[in-house]
């Protein structure tokens, strides 16, 4: 009998025994005891709403890369590399562990772009972009335009810790090297659309966050036209590409204040969205995409252009190779091109072929010297991560990802 | 008869505190919750409970088409919302922020968090599988239904928060709309076309709040109510696209 259910309880006192009834009264004042700590040792036991989503391992290199379509994250167990192969040899020596739903919006697309990994804090920072626009015929949609967000996700599983509002139109998130700043760029041309010949209102934001306080507002800081990719330099000086007006800006890291921008040809556009700082002697490598060339600037006192190479196709992220070697992966054709800065010259183009990857978009390396390319392809189906031998760029192996991956970013233990 | 009485006495007092003891209560103020148009948000717009929209149980549904999943399951599943969510509080909270106007999210620790699980977990075994949820979204005409299972699906599908047809009586809400004169003549008056106003009646069917559109319906997904039934639906209403024609006096 459960002395906890009342019909029971009902029914034994329903006994015509005097003696019955006293002994069942006894009883029930043993239950009613028996049930409280019972009660509260499976209250303690059950814990509300208990987090059922997949841990990620913490001993094993992993990489997390945002699909923007998918408004997923998918986590790649890289394993120990060294073996895999593509054309009939073994299967790709790194595995998709998971497809991690994340966004704040169940339905539409959030577009998680940008992913940075906070090392000392064990977070994630994403933004999310709301990029997609919304056909309908109803007229309450004609002028939805949401403002974006910067979300932190936990490093064991994503869930979302903490999140801080942005401007629409979010596009990139950069941490500052001692890790006390985020700055987001907003790809903003609605405003040039609806200021049209007003540079100053045409202007997006800036924002920087400080990661223990994010119940601030973002410090805004106006800055160019549709702003897209930007980085910190190791010094804590500030490079964004300024793509409304064709240039690069560099902020001071203190003050936020332009310090130098460089326009390398004003009769022409050149669309400059792409930024990749070398760490060692933080020149930066600029993709210019409609003129197909891609650059690198100096940064002392001035902003000077040091090398500038011409590309067959659309030069999307470049990758620092070594101090005088960039990998530049371009779409149109798809192909990765391996620019000697030393001769300005291109050593080596080597087109993909489209069953391993399509819209090459930018590239990772391991401590170790690994390199993997995230290949984006298009707005309806899975983009690829591949990784490739460094010395030849051949396939080493190659695995799914969601819809318009970005790049990968890697957590080494 | 003065011990009988006594022992009477300390028998019912004592069925008293058995029966308020364990997970009864919890999940008996779970359910409360559940059944609550008030405790889960503090919107005062707000006009839906869980079970406005969801099932307890997939035997349960049985003559209604619930735009929620059947709650039974869900302590154990892990992917909600066609994937987009991974966590049962995320997806509970998602719920409330979209259809119920609670900007604040439900802690899992607070005594409603409690009470909500506790009396979810009653509800198992359900289904532990995703649910499928088919967001349609890009929207377009579809093909035109048949009136007569047009107006058995719209009692099993619309009814429950808008009322009868042409009437709105038992809907939800004065603030709900009385289907379909209430919003043709809304979007009449905003310039639309009758064949607009049919699609606009599709989108918000299959969009809800969600990609653009705004409001606090649920949306259905085609799993739910396929085409060829809200074509039905939507001939059972009229809302054929078609300019009605001026009756002769």
């Amino acid at each position: 009998m459960t002395w906890c259910q009342k019909e029971d309880l009902l029914s034994a006192l329903r006994s015509p025994s005097a003696f019955n009834r006293l002994a069942l009264v006894l009883l029930a004042a043993l239950a009613a005891v028996a049930c409280e700590s019972s009660s509260a040792a499976d209250s303690e036991a059950q814990e509300a709403f208990p987090n059922l989503r997949p841990r990620f391992p913490v001993d094993r290199p992993l990489g997390f890369i945002a699909n923007q379509d998918s408004d997923t994250v998918s986590v790649i167990d890289l394993g120990e590399g060294g073996q895999g192969g593509m054309g009939g040899q073994s299967a790709a020596a790194f595995t998709v562990l998971a497809q991690v739903p994340i966004g704040r919006d169940p339905v539409d697309f959030d577009g998680p772009r940008s992913l940075v990994f906070d090392r000392a804090r064990d977070v994630f920072y994403v933004a999310l972009t709301y990029s997609q626009s919304v056909t309908s015929v109803h007229v309450m949609s004609a002028s939805a335009r949401r403002a974006g967000y910067l979300q932190v996700l936990a490093r064991d599983d994503l869930r979302p810790l903490e999140e801080v509002r942005l401007q629409p139109a979010a596009f990139a998130v950069a941490l500052s090297p001692d890790g006390s700043e985020l700055a987001a760029t907003h790809y903003d041309t609605y405003l040039p659309t609806v200021n049209a010949g007003d540079p100053v209102k045409s202007r997006a934001v800036v924002a920087f966050v400080e990661p223990d306080a994010l119940e601030r507002a973002p410090a805004e800081v106006a800055l160019c036209i549709a702003p897209a990719d930007i980085a910190y330099q190791p010094g804590g000086a500030i490079l964004v590409a300024c793509v409304g007006d064709d240039s690069i800006a560099v902020l001071d890291g203190t003050t936020k204040e332009v310090t130098a921008t460089l326009d390398i040809d004003v009769s022409a556009p050149q669309k400059p969205v792409w930024l990749e700082v070398d760490a060692g002697s933080g020149k930066v490598a600029v993709s210019y995409e409609v003129t197909r060339r891609v650059g690198v600037l100096d940064s002392g006192d001035e902003l000077t252009l040091e090398h500038l190479v011409q590309l067959e196709g659309v030069p999307r992220r470049p990758f620092w190779l070594s101090a005088s070697r960039l990998i530049v992966p371009t779409v149109d054709p798809d192909a990765l091109v391996v620019v000697d800065l030393a001769t300005d010259s291109i050593e080596q183009a080597l087109r993909l072929d489209p069953a391993d990857c399509r819209a090459p978009g930018s590239l990772t390396e391991l401590a170790g010297g690994r390199l993997f390319l995230v290949c984006q392809n298009n707005h309806f189906e899975p983009g690829t991560l591949l990784e490739l031998e460094r010395s030849s760029l051949a396939v080493l192996g190659r695995v799914e990802l969601g819809l318009f991956p970005d790049r990968m970013v890697v957590d080494e233990p | 008869m003065m011990r009988a009485r006594l022992v009477t006495s300390c028998s019912a007092a004592l069925v008293a505190v058995c029966l308020g003891c364990g997970p009864t209560s919890l999940e008996e103020q779970g359910a409360a919750l559940a059944a609550s148009t008030t405790a889960l948000s503090p919107s005062t717009a707000n006009i839906y409970a869980c079970l406005t929209c969801h099932a307890e149980a997939a035997d349960d549904a049985r003559g209604h088409l619930f735009p929620g999943a059947p709650l039974a399951g869900a302590t154990t599943r892990t992917s909600f919302w066609a994937g987009q969510e991974n966590d049962l509080l995320e997806s509970i909270n998602a719920c409330r922020a979209a259809f119920m106007g609670a900007s604040t999210p439900l802690e899992a620790d607070s005594t409603e968090g409690e009470a909500l699980y506790a009396y979810l977990l009653s509800l198992e075994p359900g289904d532990p599988g995703p649910i499928p949820f088919t967001v349609q979204r890009t929207i377009v005409d579809i093909p035109r239904g048949s009136v007569e299972p047009g107006r058995s699906l719209y009692d099993e599908a619309c009814a429950g928060c808008h009322g009868a047809p042409h009437s709105g009586d038992g809907r939800l809400s004065d603030r709900v709309p009385v289907l379909p004169e209430d919003s043709v003549a809304s979007h009449l008056a905003l310039g639309y076309s009758y064949r607009l106003i049919r699609l606009v009646f599709i989108e918000k069917v299959r969009h809800g709040p969600f990609l653009g559109y705004g409001g606090d319906m649920p949306p259905l997904s085609l799993e739910v109510l396929n085409d060829e039934g809200l074509g039905d639906i939507l001939e059972a209403l009229g809302v054929t696209g078609e300019t009605p024609t001026r009756e002769t006096p």
